[in-house]
């Protein structure tokens, strides 16, 4: 049924596609993964995607101590090496953390641009639930960086998952008010990324 | 289940785990403050209190274990968890001898930091709940005793326009300061409507954790979530046929205002769980005690919900704007708690009634009914005079009475009754209890004049 609450698609409603998000390579990633994330988030939350040559991951970002990689430093690294309005998502096979958390599997600036996902704890399973998490992983993570929160409807993937296990129960699709929400921010991107005269 | 919403201060004075920490819990949906040293959390306790505190053990200057102390000086029922680092978990044990209610070894295991913000998060909604119920329970005993008691004008044309807007079934939103009586109007709109058959449904929005909020009024489907052991029926659902009444709409997230607006346009829903739609027909009735225009500017609230819930409003004056419902409402409350705690007490004296209507009244007719419930148990002779109502003034709240002659507080008692009607002497009178010949010879005495 279509209501009044109805999203538009965006690209639709405001002209020829542009990418909306940059998927950066962080280091060696296989291009089905980036290729499949691609396609999700185009198909899902209608953010077209391209997709990067590999960017080397900074060393400034490893944690010796911990053996892992800062994903805030990662995040804030790519910001800076990708200025503009377009939205970027980078994507590493080694491990991260942030300075109070032990591991994550995914980051993101809240409101802001960035996110970076870690496949490094998603490959305990085989080819097609890998690629499951990863792809859920950075939904969850761009719908962050569009501005939503933990979303408490259990079948909803902004739902928060508190580790692997509950990933794989999450579905492969938004609620009804998430949805919404990121039609309508996806919508006030296009425009934002369609006013800015050098887009990238 | 984890509530969202609570206002929680992180202090810590490594500014990477502050940062990261507040980042972590917003995504949550947790409001979020951070301090860089215990002495400016203790700064940011004289503005205003959080639910929930997590401290950091070590800190140049007031460490953890000394802000834990001030804290629960400030506020015995505050939330609070310690962060320790590795080997310190002695000290983390004596931060919970002080009344920490956790403590975390940082970095923290994601999963562990959940279940623990959870837990606290429905400490609080626990007790938030008994809370609004108590006061439910009360406010409701006033509805099923007598209804609504009020004199001044400004009710009257309240009654006016609940007469004229009750029979439709528009949308009323009922603004006005916590107290002032905003879920009688609500019932009163049911009642004069042509659903007052039908079930009357209240939720306090304010009480509830917004996952709770959205259990309750959507229900949720058996395995919904963890606890969720069987199906239940939401507010939503309940209230079909009937009258929805949402007090402190205002506090409600921008997402669930989506959620809300959704069941408007389309009068059906899903549980939480669920995929069957559900029917359902009510009237909404909403209520707050906040500026909402101001909450859209700032982002906080939904323009669109707004007008879809806004279509009739009444604003309910604070009691102060209207004394002359004092005198009424004292009675009212005065023979009710005489006759629940069996004394013979007939009525309040001169002074005592000065006193009340020269008070400030911020908690408005709930704080008059809860004085009066005290005035009354305290009462010694059949009379509630000044010494029963002693309390008023220490209560910090303001008040307009100071030392005062006899002749300085009879004046300034007159004075008061003429502004709050108008400079009507022949209402003044009747509320001060003499006839109007009595009350024209004062002003003529003491030489009071229309301003």
């Amino acid at each position: 049924m279509t209501t009044s609450l109805d999203p538009v698609p965006a690209q639709v409603e405001q002209g020829p596609a542009i990418a909306l998000v940059r998927l950066i390579p962080l280091g060696p990633v296989d291009d089905l993964s980036c290729q499949v994330v691609a396609a999700n988030l185009q198909a899902l939350m209608d953010l077209a995607a391209d997709i990067l040559p590999p960017f080397p991951v900074l060393p400034d970002a490893f944690m010796e101590a911990r053996r892992q990689y800062d994903a805030v430093q990662l995040i804030n690294a790519l910001a800076r090496a990708f200025p503009g309005p377009t939205l970027g998502l980078g994507l590493i096979g080694s491990d991260i953390a942030t300075p109070i958390l032990t591991y994550v599997l995914g980051e993101s600036q809240l409101g802001g641009r960035m996110a970076v996902v870690s496949t490094y704890r998603l490959t305990d399973a085989g080819g097609r639930r890998k690629l499951e998490r990863l792809v859920k992983v950075s939904l969850h993570e761009m719908a962050h960086v569009l501005g939503l929160g933990h979303c408490w409807q259990p079948q909803c993937l902004m739902r928060s998952p508190r580790n692997v296990a509950q990933l794989d129960e999450l579905p492969m699709a938004f609620c009804d008010t998430c949805q919404y929400e990121i039609a309508r921010r996806v919508r006030n991107l296009v425009r934002e990324i369609r006013s800015t005269p050098d887009r990238h | 289940m984890t509530p969202s919403g609570l206002a929680t201060l992180v202090v810590d004075d490594e500014e990477a785990i502050r940062e990261s920490l507040a980042a972590w819990l917003i995504k949550d949906g947790y409001r979020v403050e951070t301090a860089d040293s215990g002495e400016s959390a203790v700064e940011r306790l004289a503005d205003h209190l959080f639910d929930i505190y997590l401290v950091d053990i070590k800190m140049p200057g007031m460490d953890g274990l000394e802000l834990l102390s001030r804290i629960k000086v400030r506020q015995p029922d505050a939330l609070i968890i310690v962060i320790t680092a590795h080997g310190t978990v002695q000290t983390a044990v004596d931060a919970m001898k002080r009344g920490a209610n956790d403590y975390i070894c940082k970095p923290f295991d994601p999963e562990e930091l959940s279940l623990i913000m959870e837990r606290l998060a429905a400490t609080k909604a626990l007790r938030d709940e008994n809370v609004a119920l108590r006061e439910q329970l009360m406010d409701r005993l006033d509805v099923s005793l007598e209804g609504i008691v009020a004199q001044s004008r400004a009710m009257q044309n309240i009654f006016a326009t609940i007469e004229e807007v009750a029979p439709a079934m528009t949308p009323v939103l009922i603004q006005g300061e916590t107290g002032v009586g905003k879920e009688l109007v609500a019932r009163a709109l049911h009642q004069d409507s042509e659903r007052s058959a039908g079930p009357f449904v209240a939720l306090n929005c304010g009480a509830q954790s917004e996952s709770l909020l959205e259990s309750e009024l959507f229900g949720h489907e058996r395995g919904a979530f963890t606890g969720a052991l069987r199906a239940r029926r939401g507010r939503l659902e309940m209230a079909s046929g009937g009258t929805l009444f949402l007090d402190e709409i205002g506090d409600i997230s921008p997402k669930m205002q989506v959620s809300l607006l959704r069941v408007l346009e389309e009068k059906r829903f899903q549980r939480l769980g669920g995929s069957q739609w559900i029917d359902t027909d009510f009237r909404l009735v909403s209520a707050t005690h906040r500026d909402l225009v101001h909450l859209i500017r700032q982002g906080r609230f939904r323009e669109d919900f707004f007008y879809r819930i806004n279509v009739i409003r009444i604003e309910i004056p604070p009691l102060r704007d209207r004394l002359e419902d004092v005198a009424p409402l004292a009675d009212h409350f005065l023979e009710r708690y005489s006759r629940e705690t069996g004394k013979r007490i007939l009525g309040l004296t001169q002074r005592a009634l000065g006193i009340l209507t020269a008070y400030h009244w911020p908690g408005n007719v709930r704080e008059l009914r809860n004085v009066m419930e005290r005035a009354v148990v305290l009462a010694r002779g059949q009379m509630i005079g000044a010494e029963e109502l002693g309390f008023l003034d220490a209560s910090g709240e303001p008040c307009r009475l100071g030392p005062m002659s006899l002749r300085e507080m009879e004046i300034a008692h007159i004075q008061a009754a003429l502004d709050t009607c108008g400079w009507n002497v022949s209402r003044a009178a009747r509320q001060l209890g003499v006839d109007r010949a009595t009350l024209t010879r004062k002003l003529k005495r003491y030489r009071l004049q229309r301003p």
